[in-house]
C-alpha cells in the first residue's frame, strides 16, 4: 500500500523546504550536499562523487566507460540484528517483500524488467545490512531507478504476499540449511557465543518466529528502516554524473525523510572462561572442528593486525598451523582460517575449521594449535610472514575491486559503515602499516586459553 | 590447491548472507562449462523425432498475469551505446604454444590460464589425476615450495581437467606475473609425481565418489547421458568405482602426462593488467625450451568415431528408486547439435523462450501460476560432439506426474507453434542486451575466448555475436524446436519410485518404465 501516513506527510515538507532554500537549480531540486571521496593505493585510483538528497539518501558513483554497463547497489542500513525478541529472521522475510509489486510495478516486476533488459539482480541480509542489486546496461538508468524507488515509495504489503513468501523462506531455508552438514550446528554455535547481543541468532530465523510474524511486523518494518535516509545507493559504471543526480532527484526527490535510526550497541568481547561445545548433526558424515577467539569488532585499530595474525597461522597450506596438521602430520585434510563465522561488522570471532583425518582426535589438534599461537606470543613472526599476509590481503581487496559489482558493493558498505566510500583501499592502507611488534602484542592481547572450541559430530 | 567442500561450504556461511534465490545452479550434464580439446567435429544428429507424435500433452495457453490490473510500462531506455568484444593479442612461440592476451587495466591483477588439450573425454581418470598431481611438487620443488611461492605473493594456483581440456590456472599482482609463470611452466613441464601424494589423492577422490552418489541431481545427470549416448562415449560414462579410483597407477599419469603436455597440444590466455609486449618475454622465457610433440604421436579425438547417433524410438522413462527423497528430480530431453553448428543461435532463441530464465515459459507458468516447483530451467550443452537439451526440475513426489504432463504440454507448443511476436522480440532484445553484461570482466571474456577456441567457432564470432542472433527470424524458433526439441524425449526421474510409478503410467501410458537402483543398475 502507498505511503500517506500524516507523520510521513510532515516530514517531506520540511525536507522540501531546507531544499528549496539550499539548491535552486530545477534540475536536481532536492540535492542539498555534494563532494567527492578519492583513494589510490598501488595504482589502484577510486575517485568517487557523491551526493546527499534533502530527505537524507545517500548516492556515490565511481565512473567506469570501459563497458556499457553499470552495477547498482542500495544498502538498507537494517539487518537480523535489529529484529525485535520473536520475530527473527525478519529483515530477510522482509528483504523477499521487496520483489512482491508496488504501486506502478507488479509482483516479480524487478525480475521481468531487468532480466528483459539482459540484465542481473539480486539482493542479500545479513545481521547488519540488506542489499539489492543489480548489472544492467547503461541505457537502462531510469529503469532501475524508477524501479527501486517504486518500491520505496509504495511497498505492497498484503496478507497474500506475506503468507506466500512466509512459505518461500521456510522452503528456502530447508534447502539451504536442512539438507547441508553443519551449517545448523555452526548457525547454533555462534548464536550461543553471541547471545544476549543482536547477533545471538540466525539470520534466517527460527520457523516459529517465521510463523509467528504479522503483515502489521511488515508495514512497521517498511516504516522503521526503508526510508531514504537509512539508506545508501552505490552506482559504478558507464554513468554521467550530472544525469545520474538529476534522475536519482526524479526518482527519489519527493520521498518522505523516515525517522533516524537508533544506534546500535557495541558488542562486548570480553571472555571469562573458555566455551566448549560439542553438537551432533545428522547431515555430517565426518567430524568438523572450530577453534576461535573472540578478538575485535571490524572498526577496531587492532582488526588488520588480529587478521594478519590468522592469516599467518591459517591461511593456505604453507602458513604456520596449516602446514603442520595437512602435510606434514596427516592429522587434517583441510585447515581454513575464517574471521566470519558468526557475528558481524560490530562483533568478530577469529578462527580456524578443520576437517580431520578419519580416526583423528580433536585434543591433539588443540595442542597443535595451542604451540604454534604460544610460539608467536613468545618469538613473533618473520618479516617474510608479516610480508606474506600482506600481500594476502592486498590480492583479495584488489580482486574485489576488479568489476563494477564488487566495487559498488564496497563503496556502499563502505559508506554505511564507515562513512568512507573509499574504505577497501583506506583498510588496505592500515593492512600494510601493520608492524611485526603489533603482531605479537594482539597476539597476547586476543589468543587467550579462554577461547572456543566447537567439535561437529556426525549423529550416530 | 585441491578444491573440496568444505572451504565453499565456508565461505557461504563466512559471508552469513542469505539472499534471495532465483537462479537455480544447473549443472551442465558434463562439466562443459570447463570442458574443452584436439580436432573439430562438425555436429551431425538424424532427424530427430521424424513426423511421431509424443504422448497428448496438457494444453498449454499463453501465459496470464496474475490479475487483470493493467501496469505502466517502465521508463524506456535512453539509446544503446556500441559495444566492442575488446581485441584480443596473440602470439606462438616457436615450440607452437599459442599465447592470447586480454587486456582490463583497472586494476593491477593478472590471470593465467594454459589450456592442454586432454580431458575426461580422453581419459576419466588419468585427466583428473594428472591435472591434481601437478601440484604435488616438481623435480625442483616440493609441494611445500610451491605452496610457500605462490601464498607469500597472495596468489593462486590451481589445476584441473574437464571433459574436453584441462586447465593449469594462476592469478597474482601484475609484479608478480613473472613468477606465476615460472611456477605454472614448472608444474606442466617438470612435474615430480610423487607416488605417496597419489595415495592422498585417491582417498579425497573417494571420499568425493561417496559424496556424488548421494546426491540426486548428480544420479539424474549421469543417468540422463549416459542413456542419451552410445555405449563408449566420452559424453556419457557411468560414474566411477572406488576399484577404478584404487586401480590407477603413477606411471600410467606419467605416461598421460608425457602423451598430452606439450606446447604445441595447447594454447594460453593472460588475462588483466597487461600487455603483449609486456607479456611476450616473460612467456618466452618460461615456455620456450617446453618440447612439442610429432603431430602423429598426438592420440586422435575420442569423439571422431561417434558420426552417427540412434535417436529413441518410443518414449521411455528411467526411474531411480530413491525411497528417502521426497522430492522428485527431473530431467527431459534429448541429444542437440554441437556449439559450433549453425543452428545454435536459433536453438539458442528458442530455448530463451521455453527455459531460459525465470521470465521464460517454463518458470512462469510451472512455477508462478502452479506452484509445482521452486525453479525449472531448459539448457543447450556446450560440446564439440552435440551436446544436449534438457529441462531440469525438481518437483513434490505427488506432483510429479502433473509436472511430467506440463512439461511434455510446453514442448508440444514450442514444436506446433510459432511464439507470438512481442514474445520473440523481447527474448532476442534481451539475449542482445545481455552481452556488454556477460563481458564485463577479463574473467568473463577469458571464458569467451576459451569457449571460441575450445569449440572452433569461426573467426570474429564474439564481435558478429550479437548480430547473429538478431538474423534469427521468428520462423526459425519453431522449426529449431522441431529439429531439437523432441517430441520423444529422454525422461529420467529420481525419487520414490512406488509412489512416482503409478503417476506416471497414468500421465504418460504409453510409456516403458525402467527402474533403477541408487547405484543406477537396471532394477
Amino acid at each position: 500500500m502507498p505511503r500517506s501516513s500524516l507523520r510521513r506527510r510532515l516530514a517531506p515538507a520540511i525536507a522540501l523546504l531546507g531544499a528549496w532554500l539550499t539548491a535552486m537549480t530545477p534540475a536536481a531540486a532536492s540535492v542539498v550536499s555534494e563532494g567527492d571521496t578519492s583513494g589510490s593505493v598501488l595504482g589502484i585510483e577510486m575517485k568517487v562523487r557523491h551526493f546527499t538528497l534533502g530527505n537524507g539518501l545517500r548516492v556515490y558513483l565511481l565512473q567506469d566507460r570501459s563497458t556499457p554497463t553499470f552495477s547498482m547497489h542500495i544498502a538498507y542500513h537494517v539487518g537480523s540484528r535489529d529484529e525485535q525478541r520473536g520475530r527473527t529472521g525478519f529483515a530477510h522475510l522482509f528483504e523477499h517483500m521487496m520483489f512482491k509489486g508496488s504501486e506502478n510495478v507488479p509482483e516479480g516486476g524487478h525480475f521481468k524488467y531487468i532480466l528483459g533488459a539482459g540484465g542481473t539482480l539480486n539482493a542479500f541480509t545479513t545481521a547488519d545490512v540488506t542489499q539489492y542489486h543489480q548489472t544492467v546496461p547503461s541505457h537502462y538508468l531510469d529503469m532501475v531507478l524508477w524501479l527501486e524507488s517504486d518500491r520505496l515509495r509504495s511497498l505492497a504489503v498484503t496478507e497474500e504476499n506475506f503468507e506466500n513468501q512466509r512459505e518461500a523462506v521456510k522452503e528456502e531455508k530447508a534447502m539451504r540449511y536442512g539438507n547441508r552438514p553443519y551449517l545448523m550446528a555452526l548457525q547454533q554455535f555462534f548464536a550461543e557465543v553471541w547471545s544476549g547481543t543482536g547477533y545471538g541468532h540466525m539470520t534466517i530465523g527460527s520457523d516459529e518466529d517465521l510463523t509467528a510474524a504479522s503483515t502489521a511486523d511488515v508495514q512497521r518494518f517498511f516504516d522503521t528502516y526503508y526510508v531514504p535516509n537509512n539508506a545508501v545507493m552505490a552506482v559504478v559504471g558507464d554513468i554521467e554524473y550530472d544525469e545520474l543526480k538529476r534522475e536519482v532527484d526524479r526518482y527519489f526527490g519527493d520521498l518522505a525523510k523516515g525517522p533516524d535510526r537508533p544506534p546500535r550497541p557495541s558488542i562486548d568481547h570480553s571472555m571469562s572462561q573458555p566455551l566448549s561445545r560439542t553438537i551432533e548433526d545428522p547431515l555430517a558424515r565426518q567430524p568438523l572442528y572450530v577453534i576461535g577467539w573472540k578478538t575485535v569488532p571490524k572498526r577496531h585499530r587492532d582488526y588488520q593486525a588480529v587478521r594478519i595474525l590468522m592469516n599467518v597461522l591459517l591461511r593456505g597450506d604453507s602458513s604456520r598451523i596449516t602446514r603442520l596438521l595437512k602435510d606434514e602430520r596427516r592429522m587434517v585434510v583441510a585447515s581454513i582460517s575464517t574471521d566470519s563465522m558468526g557475528g558481524g561488522i560490530d562483533a568478530s570471532v577469529s578462527a580456524g575449521a578443520f576437517v580431520p583425518t578419519p580416526g583423528g582426535n580433536f585434543e591433539s589438534i588443540q595442542e597443535v594449535v595451542r604451540d604454534e599461537v604460544a610460539k608467536v606470543k613468545r618469538r613473533g613472526i618473520s618479516s617474510k610472514e608479516l610480508q606474506k599476509a600482506k600481500n594476502q590481503l592486498t590480492v583479495d581487496a584488489v580482486a574485489d575491486l576488479a568489476t563494477n559489482d564488487g566495487r559498488a558493493r564496497d563503496i556502499a558498505q563502505g559508506a554505511l559503515f564507515y562513512d568512507d566510500p573509499v574504505h577497501a583501499l583506506t583498510a588496505l592502507e592500515k593492512y600494510r602499516s601493520v608492524t611485526s611488534k603489533d603482531i605479537k602484542r594482539v597476539a597476547n592481547k586476543y589468543l587467550t586459553d579462554r577461547w572456543l572450541t566447537l567439535e561437529i559430530v556426525p549423529a550416530r | 590447491m585441491d578444491a573440496n567442500m568444505t572451504p565453499s561450504i565456508f565461505a557461504r556461511l563466512a559471508r552469513r548472507v542469505t539472499s534471495l534465490r532465483f537462479g537455480l545452479v544447473v549443472s551442465l550434464g558434463f562439466g562443459l562449462l570447463l570442458a574443452a580439446s584436439a580436432c573439430q567435429l562438425k555436429g551431425r544428429t538424424n532427424d530427430p523425432g521424424g513426423g511421431r507424435r509424443g504422448p497428448a500433452p496438457t494444453p498449454v495457453g499463453a501465459s496470464q498475469g496474475p490479475s487483470g490490473r493493467s501496469w505502466p510500462a517502465p521508463p524506456p531506455p535512453t539509446a544503446p551505446k556500441p559495444v566492442t568484444f575488446p581485441e584480443v593479442g596473440r602470439f606462438r612461440l616457436s615450440n607452437g604454444l599459442a599465447v592470447y592476451i586480454i587486456e582490463n587495466h583497472e586494476v593491477p591483477l593478472v590471470s593465467t590460464e594454459l589450456v592442454i588439450r586432454c580431458g575426461t573425454m580422453d581419459d576419466p581418470y588419468l585427466a583428473s589425476f594428472t591435472a591434481s598431481m601437478l601440484g604435488e611438487g616438481t623435480r625442483s620443488r616440493p609441494k611445500s615450495k610451491l605452496d610457500e611461492a605462490i601464498e607469500f605473493v597472495g596468489g593462486s594456483l590451481s589445476a584441473w581437467a574437464g571433459t574436453h581440456v584441462s586447465t593449469v590456472r594462476a592469478r597474482t599482482l601484475k609484479k608478480d606475473l613473472k613468477l606465476a609463470l615460472q611456477l605454472v611452466a614448472d608444474e606442466v613441464q617438470n612435474p615430480a609425481f610423487p607416488a605417496a601424494a597419489l595415495g592422498k589423492l585417491q582417498q579425497s577422490a573417494k571420499a568425493t565418489l561417496r559424496l556424488s552418489r548421494s546426491q540426486p541431481d548428480v544420479l539424474a545427470d549421469t543417468l540422463f547421458d549416459d542413456v542419451i549416448y552410445p555405449n563408449g562415449h566420452p559424453y556419457g560414462r557411468p560414474l566411477a568405482t572406488n576399484a577404478q579410483i584404487d586401480a590407477i597407477d603413477i606411471e600410467d599419469i606419467r605416461r598421460f602426462h608425457q602423451t598430452f603436455y606439450r606446447a604445441n597440444n595447447g594454447f594460453m590466455l593472460i588475462s588483466g593488467d597487461i600487455t603483449k609486449s609486456e607479456a611476450r618475454p616473460l612467456v618466452e622465457r618460461a615456455f620456450g625450451g617446453w618440447t612439442s610433440a610429432e603431430r602423429s604421436s598426438l592420440p586422435p579425438n575420442p569423439l571422431n568415431p561417434f558420426t552417427r547417433y540412434k535417436l529413441p524410438g518410443d518414449l521411455r522413462v528411467h526411474l531411480v528408486d530413491r525411497p528417502s527423497s521426497s522430492q522428485a528430480t527431473i530431467r527431459v530431453g534429448n541429444l542437440a547439435l554441437a556449439r559450433n553448428h549453425e543452428d545454435w543461435a536459433a536453438l539458442q532463441v528458442a530455448n530463451e523462450v521455453l527455459g531460459g530464465d525465470s521470465n521464460a515459459r517454463l518458470f512462469q507458468d510451472i512455477r508462478e501460476q502452479r506452484s509445482l516447483t521452486y525453479g525449472i530451467y531448459s539448457i543447450v550443452g556446450k560440446g564439440q560432439a552435440p551436446g544436449t537439451f534438457v529441462i531440469e526440475t525438481e518437483t513434490r513426489t505427488p506432483t510429479t506426474g502433473e509436472m511430467l504432463a506440463a512439461i511434455f504440454g510446453h514442448i508440444d507448443r514450442l514444436r506446433t507453434e510459432d511464439p507470438p511476436r512481442q514474445e520473440f522480440e523481447a527474448v532476442v532484445r534481451k539475449i542482445v542486451g545481455a552481452f556488454p553484461v556477460e563481458v564485463e570482466t577479463p574473467d568473463q571474456i577469458v571464458q569467451r575466448v576459451r569457449e571460441q577456441i575450445i569449440f572452433g567457432l569461426p573467426k570474429g564470432y564474439w564481435k558478429n555475436y550479437r548480430a547473429g542472433v538478431t538474423r534469427v527470424e521468428l520462423s526459425e524458433v519453431r522449426s529449431a524446436a522441431l529439429r531439437y526439441v523432441h517430441a520423444v524425449p529422454v525422461v529420467v526421474v529420481v525419487g520414490n519410485a512406488a509412489q512416482i510409478q503409478p503417476q506416471v503410467e497414468q500421465v504418460l501410458p504409453e510409456a516403458e518404465i525402467i527402474v533403477y537402483d541408487e547405484a543406477l543398475r537396471p532394477k
